[in-house]
């Protein structure tokens, strides 16, 4: 088990920058996503640390050991990094069985046959495949084969796994399922994961750290809870959970900053935390609110006030669309809120953003 | 009420399964019979007496040996060529992969004209250098033998292996490979734990291909051993048959039946063993696999596939065209000795040409017309209705070209000479019926691989919108399959316009075909005037064969 450090990574495919500049430190026992769109340069990461691709620039460390450097011309080939992956497709082959798919890595090895025997069947056991050590892949379900991918990687105790979308081929119900045993198995045995995924949902329920990629560069690092209560920039706000974006003015005020809604109808210039600068001037900005952070109240009371498009009752909230001038915002409200259609409200804030 | 719900023409879909029992299944099952029959009782004498006959029984051997050899020297030039393209930074591999498959595009008769141009024993270009540049007394080479044949063969055949093997390398998922290698494993040990075990399945069906095609085989058997009096099976029938002429019929149609049972007997194997033990390699990814740096060896490699090149492609042209402008056969070549008099002589004054280039036309476009149709029909009943019986249509269909082809040829002899009312023997027609019946198989395919990407709903919104059966075909479905039918027409034309092993059995006075022109002048001994004939011919294959890549945009030709 090892912590993994990225130094200055970049992947360009001729003109074209699919990672770019990457720095980073995952810990000892850590469970990291990279979460992104797809083209957003996780998978390639993914691959430069395993060593299937070469990087354009910067240093890969798998514990102390220095793997990957273009400037020191190191570059160490996959099979020397004891690294464990879990391929999106399964990878399992198609001619071995699940013991022979299993114990693969320890005859590379060359592993005392009791011994190989040995640590495969607690691994089976571990990922719940106990009995069918002599099952052809094509006997057996996806998630079992997914269960086989994994084995076949946590076999071999190594460094660090690599999981690029393991559960990407599974259906609903079990990628659920599935998500929660890879948990579990990664609590109990301490791995260090670096995991792959475009599913927000997959990343939050199971990292410790989330790395958010756009576009070939980190947009945020940080925890779950970081990343959806404070979003560094409107695409980490946009990507993670649902969110509404106003236009706001900002001016000094009193020793304060105050904000005023642009595109509202009768807005109420009100305080805002805006780091401690001055203004010289008025100041255009956007500010982000989630819908379960917005409180409908009296008109006339709160920041601004609105008129409700449409209310829909979804049981546990209702869900309104509520016309803010020219723009319309979101609002999850508990389901025992008074105001129906046609109705004009106030808005107030629980929690929010501003971006400049 | 099957009208109500499908209203399909059934007097257009029923007429398919009478002309598909008239062309195919009475031809075979009179052929199965005859072999069977000695004055109309059936008795197994037949194979008794083709057995007491010693040269049967050699020609028996004589094409299982060739078969197997030259299906094992196609795995181990073809497999490792197909490695060194897919896996290896092997330069111009893209070039190369092209290159290699060209020998299948050469008919095979010509190959053999230009191998014995180039290996006999007598005057052959090689062994002439050999013996000037050595001082050798006598040949080096002597083609007209059983290693001869093998060689020539499998120059001509290997493509098959090189195809089913490139096919399961690139198909091949890259991460099954990468997974080994993040086990620990090296590039060599991935290739053979991994690599080889999934892909040997089509190693072996290509060898199967190779060994079937290669006792169906005719031209190269005929104009290469059968001067070295090596006979095999096709080449034996065809000697009964030219010696005996009808009355042959009875031991050539022993023979066809044993041949036809090895032949299917092989591609059954393929179809129920190995289809399936081919593992379901693809992946949804398309990533390149990593591939293996030939560092110090990439030179040498790179010379050994340009010498393969060389020899397969290069080297036989050469010689076919060199000697199509030569005065004199076996002089010195000088430019005294070189002249355009075979052209002229083909082109404007041998009357042969004309009938030759005139029937070939005819036919293969006739042929590729009637194949198309009837292809067309029989898979819209297999693919699109509900029919009983449209599996075993299709299967039926696919039959004659399963078998060798000199089986065809040796049943549409029994059905159409008379016998049962019908004689057509020296004719156009039988000629057109043989091409046809062999021929089907491909548009079925080409046609049903169109239809299965047509979702029915396409069919049934015209239904719903008023259009009847025939016109749902004609606006819907067949400007949909447009580019199949064309691709399949031409798939159809170019086999057709050089067909060799059914013609020369069914030939009349009237009724020489480009094939069989090209091969009585090279048995005759007018070695020039073949030449000059197969140059033409391969222009026509080569210009043909492009203008089917234009025109489907790649996708079909070679």
């Amino acid at each position: 088990m090892s912590r993994v450090v990225l130094k200055n990574l970049s992947k360009s495919f001729g003109e074209v920058n699919v990672v770019n500049d990457i720095d980073l430190e995952i810990m000892d026992h850590e469970f990291l996503s990279f979460l992104g769109p797809s083209g957003c340069g996780k998978t390639t990461t993914l691959r430069m640390i395993a060593g299937f691709d070469m990087p354009s620039a910067g240093e890969i460390f798998i514990g102390d050991r220095l793997v990957s450097s273009v400037e020191k011309k190191v570059f160490v080939p996959p099979e020397d990094r004891n690294v464990g992956m879990v391929f999106q497709n399964y990878a399992v082959w198609p001619h071995m069985d699940v013991f022979k798919n299993v114990a693969y890595p320890l005859k590379i090895a060359k592993v005392k046959a009791t011994e190989m025997r040995d640590r495969v069947m607690k691994v089976l056991s571990l990922v719940k495949l106990k009995g069918m050590e002599n099952r052809y892949p094509h006997q057996l379900s996806g998630g079992q084969q997914q269960r086989v991918a994994l084995a076949r990687a946590l076999v071999m105790e190594p460094d660090v796994m690599l999981l690029d979308e393991p559960l990407s081929n599974l259906d609903a119900k079990l990628r659920e399922e599935m998500r929660f045993e890879i948990k579990d198995i990664q609590r109990r045995i301490g791995v260090t994961i670096i995991y792959v995924t475009h599913d927000q949902a997959e990343a939050m329920a199971m990292s410790d750290r989330i790395l958010l990629l756009h576009e070939a560069s980190v947009q945020q690092l940080g925890t779950p809870r970081e990343l959806y209560e404070k979003p560094g920039n409107q695409f980490v706000a946009d990507f993670i959970g649902l969110i509404n974006f106003l236009t706001i003015e900002l001016t000094s005020e009193g020793g304060g900053i105050s904000a005023k809604f642009l595109e509202a109808n009768k807005s109420k210039p009100f305080r805002i935390e805006f780091g401690s600068k001055e203004l010289t001037e008025k100041k255009q900005c956007v500010l982000a609110v989630r819908p379960e952070n917005v409180k409908l109240v009296a008109p006339g009371e709160g920041y601004a006030t609105g008129k409700i498009k449409k209310k829909v009752y979804l049981g546990n909230i209702l869900d309104y669309r509520i016309e803010l001038g020219r723009e319309v915002i979101r609002v999850e409200a508990p389901s025992t809120t008074p105001f129906d259609v046609d109705q004009i409200v106030g808005i107030q804030f629980a929690d929010y953003v501003v971006f400049e | 009420m099957f009208q109500k719900r499908f209203r399909a023409d059934p007097v257009i879909l029923g007429s398919t399964f009478v002309i598909i029992a008239i062309l195919i299944v009475f031809p075979f099952t009179l052929l199965f019979l005859n072999s069977l029959k000695v004055d109309g009782v059936f008795t197994l004498d037949n194979y008794s007496t083709v057995f007491q006959a010693r040269r049967n029984y050699d020609a028996l051997f004589n094409s299982l040996k060739l078969g197997f050899f030259t299906s094992l020297f196609s795995i181990l030039l073809g497999a490792p060529l197909a490695w060194l393209v897919t896996r290896t930074n092997l330069p111009f591999a893209k070039l190369f992969k092209t290159l290699f498959i060209l020998p299948y595009m050469i008919p095979p008769f010509v190959g053999a004209i230009a191998w014995s141009q180039l290996l006999n024993r007598r005057n052959g270009y090689i062994n002439s250098w050999a013996s000037s540049l050595f001082g050798l007394e006598g040949h080096l080479f002597d083609v007209n033998t059983m290693p001869g044949l093998i060689w020539v063969m499998t120059l001509y055949l290997y493509p098959f292996v090189f195809i089913t093997v490139t096919g399961a390398l690139e198909r091949m998922d890259p991460t099954l490979e990468e997974a080994a290698r993040t086990c620990g494993s090296k590039t060599l040990k991935i290739m053979k734990d991994i690599t080889l075990p999934l892909v040997a399945p089509s190693i072996a069906g290509g060898a199967l291909l190779v060994f079937a095609s290669t006792i169906a085989n005719f031209g190269i058997p005929a104009l290469i051993g059968m001067q070295g009096r090596v006979y095999v099976l096709t080449t034996m029938i065809f000697s009964y048959m030219r010696s005996r002429g009808f009355t042959g019929i009875a031991m050539a149609s022993s023979l066809s039946v044993m041949l036809m049972s090895i032949s299917v007997g092989a591609l059954l194997i393929n179809n129920l063993y190995l289809k399936k033990k081919q593992y379901t390699l693809i992946s949804g990814k398309s990533m390149r696999p990593t591939t293996l740096d030939l560092r110090r060896w990439k030179i040498p490699i790179l010379i050994f596939a340009l010498m393969v090149v060389f020899v397969t492609v290069i080297m036989p042209f050469f010689s076919i065209t060199l000697t199509s402008f030569l005065d004199a056969w076996g002089a010195k070549i000088t430019w005294d000795n070189l002249t355009l008099k075979n052209y002229r002589y083909i082109l404007f004054e041998y009357a042969l040409t004309k009938d030759a280039f005139k029937n070939s036309f005819l036919l293969a476009i006739s042929a590729a017309t009637i194949c198309m149709i009837l292809g067309s029909l029989i898979a819209y009943i297999s693919v699109k209705t509900k029919i009983r019986g449209r599996k075993a249509l299709e299967a039926v269909s696919q039959l004659p070209y399963a078998v060798p082809g000199t089986v065809v040829a040796i049943s549409m002899i029994l059905a159409w000479s008379g016998k049962y009312g019908i004689n057509l023997y020296n004719t156009f027609w039988i000629i057109l019926l043989a091409y046809i019946a062999r021929y089907v198989a491909f548009a079925v395919r080409t046609t049903s691989a169109s239809l299965e990407q047509i979702h029915p709903s396409l069919e049934e919104a015209s239904r719903i919108s008023g259009g009847s059966w025939l016109t749902s075909l004609k606006d819907i479905i067949i400007p949909l399959i447009r580019p199949g039918l064309v691709a399949g027409w031409f798939l159809i034309f170019m086999p057709t316009l050089r067909e060799l092993t059914m013609s020369i059995l069914l030939w009349g006075p009237k009724t020489v075909t480009i094939g069989v022109a090209v091969f009585e002048m090279q048995e005759a001994g007018y070695v020039q005037i073949s030449a000059a004939f197969a140059t033409l011919l391969l222009l026509i294959v080569i210009v043909g064969n492009l203008f089917v890549k234009w025109l489907t945009k790649g996708k079909a030709g070679i």
